[in-house]
């Protein structure tokens, strides 16, 4: 399966662009550019870093076509997928609603164009990229192959994320999720076509996998290496007194709830650590993480940003000082790749993590219970869903909330009103895909 | 010639140093982190395996020390060490670190990468 994974400010960036008018070609063009990823055995992910508009002095003035660009706007692509190792797609619109593909002359001329910078940089992937009003179409031209393959799916990825090509997944016709229908009429499948990770499947990743279950997904990456002990049965969702007594794996508790919601389910148990099976991670369109540490999350953020898919983290901790009664809070945040990361929103510090190295002290060995889990884990849910359909229509931006179990309450934190950074410096869009090591 | 982006907060001199006791020294950078990658690197007599692909981090790490030495894999040392690092995720490949504090303050980049390594000298 080939994957296309498009950041939302280069999509705006694309369509704002491709919408302007010429002083005389029809339509506009461009190239995006791109890195392309492996995933385990679900192929190929292609990354988008880029984007450059053919300049107006490059197109031709032929009214036979569209659009005609000379050698100039082919060059410019071709140099930079050289100097940069990048991969090019030519991109055009096509200004209607619904599904789009290539139409007789973008097979006949474009397919060529493209070959011929592929020639020029063979190790990279290149291809088409036709997009409409709200959907798109893309066929990429592998390195190790002759023939265009078409993508399968092709995600937006930012606020909210969008799905404009997918594979075609039948829904159950069934009335099943009849009582969520006010999260609009696409919602069903979008979240069935969206391939989930969960990292942990302790106190929070049970209830994560469970309430995914409930509200449609079906395919998961499930990661943990752990198994049940008697002390986990305090909050682990579905664990048992027997999968205690077994030292059942956590993955195949949270498979079995899976499993019982929706049999049709495709999960991946993977029962290690997620860094040791990191290429099934970048076939996900959403990661959440559920684990304990500071250093931990922020690799996992490292990762998943890497390939561009949303993170979801949640986190639990409890303090105790002097004589006052413990202080139970934790917090949600939502890291998008091209966005505001978790060091940017304040929550992940050099300090923070130096302390947790010298095992800094919380109260007592990771105190965890179900309800605090409970709150976190839905909040967590919510937002996903509301990234994949965009019901409410409110997600435009940094995500990071604040819980006060003491009080009962979840709200926006406080951090997000001094926020030193609009724009993530961390993280640019030219380190994502496979690292780049260059000779110093 | 030096030209890659973090890498320039380390004076010129010094990253030619590294290189010139290490011809095939990259750079990388991750998550505002910048690592120097050597591979098979010839670690002191004693040590198993004799050679091993590094990867230095010079500043502050990002699991909180003030610069970090990672290994492709174990090293089995003459004496004991605390590996406390094991398949840490970086630049898309698991690490191996022990625990030994090197504040580079005031250190070339050769000086902090020699005290990292000095802890598997017997």
């Amino acid at each position: 399966m080939i994957r296309f994974r498009l950041p939302k400010r280069i999509e705006g960036e694309m369509r704002n662009s491709l919408m302007r008018s010429h002083a005389f070609a029809f339509e506009r063009v461009g190239f995006a550019f791109t890195r392309l990823g492996r995933s385990n055995d679900r192929g190929k992910i292609i990354l988008v870093t880029g984007y450059e508009s053919v300049l107006d002095d490059d197109y031709i003035n032929d009214p036979s076509v569209g659009a005609r660009i000379d050698s100039a706007a082919i060059r410019k692509a071709m140099q930079r997928a050289l100097n940069t190792g990048e991969g090019a797609f030519h991109v055009h619109i096509h200004d209607h609603d619904g599904a789009t593909g290539p139409s007789y002359t973008d097979r006949q001329e474009l397919r060529p164009m493209m070959q011929s910078i592929r020639n020029a940089s063979p190790k990279s992937v290149h291809g088409l990229l036709i997009l409409s009003r709200d959907a798109a179409y893309a066929e990429a031209l592998m390195p190790e192959t002759s023939q265009f393959q078409t993508v399968k799916k092709i995600s937006v990825v930012g606020f909210p994320m969008k799905f404009l090509a997918v594979e075609d997944l039948s829904s159950e016709g069934t009335d099943r999720f009849i009582r969520q229908s006010f999260l609009g009429s696409s919602a069903e499948q979008r979240i069935a076509d969206c391939d989930v990770g969960i990292i942990g499947l302790g106190g929070g990743g049970s209830h994560i996998a469970q309430q995914l279950a409930h509200v449609g997904f079906t395919t998961f990456a499930l990661f943990d290496n752990d198994t049940v002990e008697s002390s986990n049965l305090n909050r682990l969702v579905g664990g048992t007194q027997s999968d205690a007594k077994k030292s059942a794996p956590k993955v195949d508790v949270a498979a079995r709830l899976i499993k019982g919601v929706n049999p049709r389910a495709k999960i991946d148990k993977l029962k290690s650590r997620w860094q040791d099976t990191s290429e099934r991670l970048r076939a996900c369109d959403i990661v959440f993480g559920c684990v304990d540490s500071y250093a931990e999350r922020r690799d996992i953020e490292i990762a998943t940003r890497r390939y561009l898919i949303p993170y979801l983290d949640i986190g639990l901790d409890v303090h105790q000082c002097g004589d006052e009664p413990p202080r139970m809070a934790g917090q949600v945040i939502l890291s998008m790749p091209g966005e505001l990361c978790m060091s940017c929103l304040g929550f992940l510090t050099e300090s923070k993590i130096a302390k947790e190295a010298e095992q800094y002290g919380a109260a007592g060995p990771r105190p965890q219970v179900v309800w605090a889990n409970g709150v976190l884990a839905s909040s967590a849910v919510g937002i996903a869903i509301d990234l994949i359909t965009d019901w409410s229509q409110s997600l435009r931006g940094p995500v990071y909330l604040s819980y006060d179990s003491n009080t009962g309450t979840v709200e926006p934190h406080k951090r997000l009103l001094y926020l030193e950074h609009t724009r993530c410096p961390h993280f640019p869009l030219s380190q994502i895909g496979e690292p780049i090591f260059k000779k110093v | 010639m030096v030209a890659h982006h973090k890498c320039m907060q380390f004076p010129p001199d010094q990253i030619e140093e590294l290189k010139a006791a290490f011809p095939t020294v990259l750079s990388a950078e991750e998550g505002g982190i910048f690592y120097f990658l050597i591979p098979k690197f010839p670690l002191p007599p004693g040590n198993s395996p004799s050679v091993v692909d590094i990867l230095l981090c010079p500043t502050a790490d990002r699991h909180g020390y003030p610069s970090r030495l990672f290994f492709a894999q174990q090293v089995q040392s003459p004496k004991p060490l605390n590996w406390n690092a094991n398949g840490v995720r970086i630049l898309e490949r698991n690490w191996y670190a022990y625990s030994w504090k090197v504040a580079q303050q005031g250190l070339r980049l050769i000086q902090i990468l020699a005290l990292h390594v000095r802890a598997l000298q017997s």
